[in-house]
């Protein structure tokens, strides 16, 4: 059916066409950016999550070898009172005794990361040892170093 | 507010408007194609976050039970009581277990260090995929120690 040039034909004039999609794609582009940028965000966090939980947990168990480490010193010298017992754990590196008139309280600092690190107390007494403190500290380095905050100069 | 609905009146301007609609669906389709590629990226990122995070908070709870227990029977008894495990391979000091619709695979090995007063239980908890691609480790372990070494009750 031609119109023979003469009818008018209704539709969307030139140009209309390509601002819609233009729109259309700048808004898509809009969601994309910003749905991308969450999930980085958000993966980001996990891997941080996960790798501080592996820190955190090779952290303990180097503690705990330390600690098995002072109750082989602690043995082979017949315990906190037995001669020698501070003198021996001078060899385990980061360790430090005090000692005490009923026993010996030894403790250490394992680093987790650059920031933090556990702290450990271990109370020997004849009849064993008692763990005192188990628990993450800030290393001193990061404590003493002061926070970034404009001073409003 | 003019309108944008217009009459057509010659075939040239039909023309005009077709090669229009043309070349805006050749130019939506590329950018349809790249938003695409970067919706399925970010979809993607979430699901591998959500996996990190599962697998290091499973990890967690491994290291806790283990941390008490010292043994991986009685970890993989507490920890996979619940039907969301399937046991695959269980062997003296390795288990296997799939992590039921995940297509993840998690590993536990335990291993043993002698000290003079005690022993260090280590448990290397790993996840893989079915490729046997490493997907998030650590390793995580609990001293034990011996009746022996200064009196302990």
């Amino acid at each position: 059916m031609s119109n023979g040039g003469k009818d008018p034909i209704i539709g969307i004039g030139t140009g209309y066409l390509s601002i819609m999609m233009i729109f259309v794609v700048l808004c898509l582009t809009m969601l994309a950016a910003l749905s991308y940028s969450s999930a980085a965000a958000e993966k980001k966090y996990s891997d941080k999550s996960g790798e501080y939980t592996r820190e955190y947990y090779a952290a303990d168990l180097e503690a705990k070898r330390v600690l098995a480490e002072i109750d082989a010193v602690a043995a082979e010298y017949g315990g906190p009172q037995g001669i020698g017992f501070a003198d021996g754990l001078t060899d385990i590196e980061g360790v430090s005794v005090l000692v005490l008139p009923d026993g010996a309280e030894v403790s250490w600092q394992t680093p987790v990361n650059e920031k933090q690190s556990i702290s450990a107390k271990v109370r020997y007494s004849l009849n064993g040892y008692e763990i005192t403190e188990w628990k993450t500290v800030f290393s001193s380095e990061s404590e003493n170093k002061p926070l970034n905050v404009w001073s409003g100069e | 507010m003019k309108s944008p609905m217009k009459p057509v009146r010659s075939e040239g301007k039909l023309n005009l408007f077709f090669v229009e609609m043309i070349i805006v669906l050749l130019f939506f389709g590329i950018a349809s194609a790249v938003i695409l590629r970067s919706f399925a990226g970010s979809d993607r990122m979430a699901r591998e976050s959500r996996e990190t995070e599962n697998m290091a908070f499973l990890a967690q709870s491994a290291a806790e039970i283990y941390s008490g227990t010292a043994s991986i029977d009685e970890t993989s008894e507490l920890l996979l009581s619940e039907n969301k495990y399937m046991r695959r391979y269980s062997s003296g000091a390795l288990r296997t277990v799939l992590i039921t619709d995940t297509d993840v695979f998690m590993t536990m090995e335990e291993a043993s260090e002698e000290y003079g007063g005690g022993t260090v239980k280590t448990l290397m908890i790993s996840f893989s995929d079915e490729d046997g691609r490493t997907l998030y480790e650590m390793e995580t372990g609990a001293y034990v120690p011996e009746r022996t070494a200064i009196g302990i009750e």
